[in-house]
């Protein structure tokens, strides 16, 4: 990642309000996915699982009132990965997926936020963006928290996490 | 000024869960909000497959062709209307199967238009046959239990030889990447060619492992030799933009062919 996401609060801010962002749009996009693929249980997972992201948006854009921050194209942000820490990778999805994979995937990327913001509190010099990003990472192993919860609730067995259905090749 | 999100039709897409193009809908968009790009004045035009239901679902003006007819169809609108941003796109069936032809000649007739192929080397809407770019030995489907046999295309180095002026690959785990690739692509004055290794989960389900075997090379070069040196000794698993040489495209502006064929279709 880039030294500037270190040093720069409005860059930092940027970064982390297209994270939440770019989760709950995903979110919202697997769920249509799933609705359409007719998996309802997943498709009202991820629905909640957006709405939670969405309001994650809100809090983060609420420390940015009143600041102009950085306008960047897609690319120009500094990424661990190629997409944010937050978003499902749409290769970790198929339609028969249950909601105990959904929450592993939802918990992966909960714990790749967490990381995300550590590594700034931990690598900044400057004493405000050190106490910003304290403050997301605490949010955020809230959020892992609460995944965790959830899927402990499931108690579930150990999960084969492949779609096992062939395809139909009538050929 | 639009936002990504907004370039979308609200339209759902019907592709399974976990497919690549979802990626590349998502790049086009994001490429769309960095050009600010008038959505009155984009029109994407497909061919038929899995990834030429992607007009619908984009905020701007579409048209769901016939079968491989994507290009003839995109040069005729762009000879037509110069003034829209004219982007093909269509799977590696529909291009370089049924479109075959028609692809090396947009190369080398170098109209000002995009074309990105959604790169699953299968042919995923009629159940999974083996298209131009499947590897030859592989073995999913009953029509062809020992594998295609035969080589697969290299739509990169065709490009190339058909005098193709931007050429470039993206991979659909990257939508940023490839959303820079395709703010390139629409600035290139002439043909400019993007493959995109798009993952199908439900009949090529190997093809989730890419994201481990994609590598991104800085090798842009305008030396076509140099360009075909690196393109015959590629894995096909690196990305970037290969070539870039610009040259004028046709038609130009006063150009009396195309005049009159604007002319004689003016409504």
């Amino acid at each position: 990642m880039t030294t500037a996401l270190y040093e720069d609060e409005l860059l930092f801010l940027a970064h982390s309000v297209t994270l939440e962002q770019e989760a709950a749009e995903r979110l919202y996009e697997l769920a249509d996915t799933l609705e359409v693929h007719n998996n309802r249980p997943l498709h009202t997972l991820f629905l909640e699982l957006a709405q939670l992201s969405e309001r994650h948006a809100s809090d983060v854009l609420a420390h940015c009132q009143g600041r102009q921050l950085p306008a960047l194209q897609a690319w120009e942000y500094s990424w661990p990965d190629a997409e944010s820490p937050e978003s499902f990778q749409y290769s970790q999805v198929h339609y028969l997926m249950s909601a105990e994979q959904a929450l592993q995937v939802a918990l992966e990327v909960e714990q790749n936020t967490l990381g995300f913001y550590s590594d700034v509190a931990r690598r900044t010099t400057q004493p405000s963006l050190r106490q910003l990003a304290e403050g997301f990472a605490r949010e955020e192993s809230e959020h892992v928290k609460a995944v965790q919860a959830r899927l402990q609730a499931l108690q579930c067995p150990a999960l084969n996490n492949l779609d096992l259905d062939p395809p139909h090749s009538p050929e | 000024m639009l936002k990504a999100k907004q370039y979308k039709s609200g339209v759902k897409p019907i592709w399974c869960p976990g497919c690549g193009h979802y990626s590349v809908l998502n790049a086009i968009t994001k490429a769309f909000a960095a050009l600010e790009q008038p959505p009155e004045q984009a029109v994407l035009v497909s061919g038929i497959g899995c990834s030429s239901r992607l007009p619908a679902y984009v905020n701007s003006y579409g048209f769901h062709g016939v079968h491989g007819r994507a290009l003839p169809l995109a040069t005729g609108l762009k000879v037509a209307r110069p003034d829209l941003n004219v982007i093909a796109l269509g799977g590696d069936g529909d291009g370089f199967s049924i479109g075959g032809n028609h692809f090396l000649h947009a190369c080398r007739r170098n109209v000002d238009l995009v074309y990105v192929v959604m790169d699953n080397e299968v042919y995923g809407m009629t159940k999974g046959q083996a298209s131009p770019t499947t590897p030859e030995h592989w073995q999913h489907s009953k029509l062809t239990p020992h594998g295609p046999e035969v080589r697969p295309f290299q739509p990169c180095a065709l490009a190339l030889a058909a005098g193709a002026g931007f050429i470039a690959r993206g991979h659909s785990g990257d939508p940023n990447g490839l959303a820079q690739m395709l703010f390139a692509a629409v600035k290139h004055p002439g043909f400019a060619f993007v493959q995109v290794l798009s993952q199908c989960v439900t009949f090529c389900p190997e093809q989730v492992q890419w994201k481990e075997q994609v590598h991104a090379e800085s090798v842009c070069t305008d030396n076509p030799a140099e360009a075909a040196h690196f393109l015959h000794s590629d894995d096909g698993f690196a990305k970037g933009i290969f070539y870039c040489n610009p040259r004028t495209p046709w038609p130009q502006p006063h150009d009396s062919q195309a005049t009159d064929l604007r002319e004689g279709f003016r409504l």
